[in-house]
């Protein structure tokens, strides 16, 4: 405990140290929320394998490194300019955010249709607090999670994407986060609000991207408010650098009708946790969660996924793939709680893995709470390896054993590739799959 | 959804029929625990030295630890000072030497409970060692498993007629350190079954025992040992109901199965405690420790359990795989109705290489139950080709009732294959609808269903136990559903 009690005190030091600096100081409101955020996260400090949400994962390796909370004042980019690492296919719109600030040079949100609004956090917190006021943790709540509670406390960058009702945004936003700064450890506590109004559509894309070699940690939040019938998709590709930690946290709650589609992939970071949440409290709405994770290495990625069926006649879908090599390690965690008088629920769930390697490590668990009768429910998790029979073919045909390796690998997590609605996005996360699978690099050639 | 009818009403609110107390006079030390309680229960059981110690020590560890809270189970505080840790039928000093020595009124009330002890054994062929409270009263059979070496006897029997085989197995399965409730029965169990199968001796008969819970306010904390030494078999049934009581009786029994090269050993359980009223008052929690280890090569243990009863049932039986080659299974059907809780499943632990193992869990609620099946299915580094297989499914029955599955699967070794789905459904109306215009009444319609979903589970029972169980579970279901 008293680790957890010198950590949560380093963290209450700097952010007295900070706060006067942080967006939005006059802002009672916000002053208050910060200051009550802290204050949870000096009661709860970090959490350890003992709590059930973490038991797969130890967030001790973050909790011992003193990360600044500052962007540091000089501006070292490595060869190449952030530039460089800003993901291809990231067309406009999009904002950048480099080391934790919007980079104008990069970023393109010029030309964007009526209704559509994407502006960056700090901006908002300045001009028009009220819509802020109306809606930062809201839905996620600060004092949730140690981490969702950081990140109100700090929240200093992100992003803030409005789409009035019955608009549809078009082409999907790429938000562009570029983070590692490489004089020293730093910890960004990026916060996205995404509010689409009745009848409106939009796409959203998350990148995090790293420089190599960089040790930092991604703590992010993102709210998302699906007003009635509408329809959202959020699309999230983390390559963080892989000496990197990346904890995310994503909740979306949706009116009557609405429709959010999640999908997922973790590439990067040393250690990864994505906490997914779907509130389906008004009849009709529909969630999909599609994603897939990649543990190679020293990896470990962790997923949770939760999805509350609050009120009757709403379906949830999932789909989740996991792949583990070298020392990897992957956890999967699906819930579905279907409340009282949540009759007509239709929940389905499907997590299937690979594991790859003597070392590598798969821990899964689908989860169903179920209060109601009326309902249609299922989940199904498997834990493997590649086929004999399959490689044996492709062996007889002269493919060599890695590249068949690599080949079965990859039609393995294509088939959640396939999944992203937008072919453009198809084409270009897919690419990027590809790079980070075990065996990837030999059928780049062989593919393109 | 129609609402039940008037008679299906009554069925539903009959009082559970095997409720009665049968009024002997019980020799119960005081509520409340401590060092003095356990040495007293060994002094009364006349136990030697070694069981003594550990009981102390397995006392002593107790007291540092805390009540497991992480179950999907609610209950009001136990105050473990409350409790009376021993009670005895009063009987003469060297006890019942045949059936004709037996208290008649124990007799009476296995009468009651549909267990002639002496008919049944003789035409079932089943040995019978029942658990009345705490004392065993009577073993039948025993002399013809003698013949075979086969040891079948109460525990505290096997304490002093066997003390180094007892001494050699007890609490290498469990150990008294494993969690809250296996540490306070390793201190005050008070007596249970102890089963010995030697070398290559097939049991010529299924092994039965009998609990019921009689005396108020005495928890009941039997200890069964089963080993089954090399290339030997072994059916072990355990079947229990008990009277109505007002209060919680709390039940913490602990389960140890040991198998050695070879040998198998098939463990059935049909559990029809007390399950408290429709408010909830009253009935037993059971919190019980079994765990099966497969310590020889192929090897193989198998759990088959009917839980109807308990107002709280929180037991996972357990199969540690790790001889080469080893298989463990489990099948289970849990039922809550009322305001039952259950919070059930297994774990199988591969270690071994080339291990096996099976679940099949069929949850049903109805009522206000709540059923959550809890598993742990994990791949150790060195269990090359392990394969699991993992189904549970529930069955809802009305809109007030839940169905939880919490299945983890962690898995170390690349050339494992560990599968598991689960699917949650209620009888569909047309499923009712074909049965009805069959002529078939509802109530048969939702009993023959049920049985339907139970199947693969009540194919795995002995064939007595299979009957008894679809009895019970159209019992415990009458008018679940409208």
């Amino acid at each position: 405990m008293s680790n957890a009690s010198t950590a949560a005190g380093r963290y209450a030091d700097a952010f007295d140290a900070r706060a006067p600096a942080l967006p939005g100081h006059r802002l009672a409101w916000l002053r208050d929320m910060r200051r009550g955020a802290i204050d949870a996260f000096s009661r709860s400090g970090f959490p350890t394998p003992r709590h059930e949400h973490w038991k797969y994962t130890n967030v001790a390796p973050i909790e011992k490194r003193a990360f600044e909370l500052e962007a540091p004042s000089s501006r070292i980019t490595p060869a190449g300019g952030p530039g460089a690492h800003v993901p291809k296919g990231c067309a406009s719109p999009c904002l950048v955010f480099v080391d934790g600030r919007v980079d104008h040079d990069l970023s393109d949100v010029r030309a964007l249709p009526s209704g559509v609004r994407i502006e960056d956090f700090t901006h908002v917190v300045e001009h028009d607090s009220g819509f802020l006021e109306d809606r930062l943790g809201r839905i996620v709540p600060a004092e949730r999670t140690a981490f969702t509670a950081l990140n109100a406390a700090f929240m200093d960058a992100g992003a803030v994407v409005r789409v009035a009702p019955n608009t549809d945004a078009g082409a999907p936003v790429h938000l562009v986060f570029v983070c590692g700064s490489p004089e020293c450890e730093r910890a960004y506590h990026p916060r996205i609000v995404i509010a689409a109004g009745a009848g409106a559509r939009v796409a959203v894309v998350e990148h995090f991207v790293g420089y190599d070699d960089a040790v930092y940690l991604d703590n992010v939040v993102t709210e998302v408010e699906v007003a009635e019938g509408a329809a959202v998709e959020h699309y999230k590709v983390q390559r963080a650098s892989t000496t990197a930690y990346h904890v995310a946290a994503l909740q979306a709650k949706l009116a009557a009708g609405a429709s959010f589609h999640s999908w997922a992939v973790s590439l990067g970071a040393r250690l990864a946790r994505h906490d997914i949440d779907v509130t389906l409290d008004h009849e009709h709405a529909r969630c999909s969660l599609d994603g897939l994770y990649v543990a190679n290495g020293r990896q470990h990625v962790d997923f949770h996924t939760n999805v509350e069926h609050v009120a009757p006649q709403c379906e949830s879908r999932e789909y989740y793939k996991g792949i583990a090599g070298g020392r990897g390690r992957g956890v999967f965690n699906g819930r579905v709680h279907v409340h009282p008088h949540a009759q007509k629920t239709e929940a389905h769930q499907t997590n299937r893995n690979l594991l790859l390697s003597r070392n590598a490590e798969i821990d899964t668990k689908p989860q169903l709470e179920i209060h109601a009768d009326d309902v249609k429910c299922s989940h199904g998790a498997t834990i493997g390896q590649l086929d004999e029979q399959m490689l044996f073919y492709l062996r007889t045909r002269g493919i060599p054993e890695s590249t068949a390796r690599g080949m079965l690998t990859y039609g393995f997590a294509r088939d959640v590739v396939e999944r992203i609605n937008r072919p453009d996005l198809r084409e270009t996360i897919g690419t990027a799959v590809l790079a980070h699978l075990p065996g990837g690099d030999g059928l780049r050639e062989i593919l393109e | 959804m129609d609402t039940p009818n008037a008679e299906v009403d009554a069925l539903v609110r009959r009082e559970y029929q095997h409720g009665f107390v049968t009024d002997l006079e019980s020799d119960t030390v005081p509520p409340g625990l401590d060092e003095d309680v356990v040495r007293l229960i060994s002094r009364k059981k006349g136990e030697p030295e070694f069981l003594v110690e550990w009981r102390l020590k397995a006392y002593r560890h107790w007291l540092t630890m805390a009540e497991p809270r992480w179950a999907n189970v609610d209950h009001s505080p136990i105050d473990y000072n409350e409790i009376s840790y021993y009670s005895a039928p009063k009987s003469k000093e060297d006890g019942p030497k045949s059936l004709d020595e037996v208290d008649p009124k124990l007799l009476e009330t296995y009468e009651k409970l549909g267990i002639p002890l002496e008919e049944r054994a003789a035409l079932a062929g089943i040995a019978v060692d029942a658990v009345f409270d705490s004392v065993s009263v009577a073993t039948t059979f025993k002399d013809k498993l003698a013949e075979q070496g086969i040891i079948f006897c109460a525990f505290s029997e096997a304490v002093r007629e066997h003390p180094a085989l007892v001494e050699q197995y007890l609490g290498t399965v469990v150990p008294y350190t494993d969690n809250f409730f296996a540490a306070l029965n390793s201190a005050v169990f008070s007596d249970g079954s102890f089963c010995y199968i030697p070398k290559g001796v097939r049991c010529p008969m299924e092994l039965s025992t009998y609990f019921r819970i009689n005396a108020a306010k005495t928890g009941q904390f039997e200890r069964t040992l089963v080993v089954a030494d090399e290339g030997s078999y072994v059916s072990y049934l355990e079947g229990c109901t008990a009277p109505v009581r007002d209060e919680n009786q709390l039940h913490a029994a602990v389960v140890e199965l040991v198998a050695l090269e070879g040998a198998e050993i098939k463990y059935s359980t049909v559990q029809n405690w007390y399950p408290g009223d429709e408010n909830g008052v009253g009935g037993i929690y059971n919190f019980v420790t079994k765990r099966g280890d497969c310590r020889g090569d192929r090897s193989k243990i198998s759990w088959t359990q009917v839980e109807t009863g308990s107002a709280i049932t929180w037991k996972y039986p357990s199969c540690i795989l790790r001889g080469d080659h080893s298989v463990g299974a489990f099948y289970s059907v849990a039922l809550s109705n009322l305001r039952q809780q259950a919070d059930t499943g297994t774990k199988m632990i591969h270690l071994g290489r080339n291990t096996r193992s099976t679940i099949v869990s069929k949850g049903i609620s109805a009522g206000r139950g709540q059923n959550s099946y809890r598993g742990l299915v994990q791949i150790g580094k060195g269990a090359e080709n392990a394969r699991n297989y993992t189904q549970c499914d529930s069955l809802l029955m009305g809109d007030r009732c839940g169905a939880h599955t919490f299945p983890y699967m962690e898995v170390r070794n690349p050339s494992a294959n560990v599968e598991h789905e689960a699917t949650t459904s209620k009888i569909s109306d047309d499923q009712l609808f074909y049965c009805r215009q069959r002529g078939i009444g509802e109530e048969d319609a939702v009993s023959m269903i049920v049985n339907g979903f139970c199947k693969e589970v009540f194919r795995e029972l002995p064939m007595e136990f299979a009957v008894e169980a679809q009895k019970l579970l159209e019992v415990s279901l009458e008018g679940a559903v409208g």
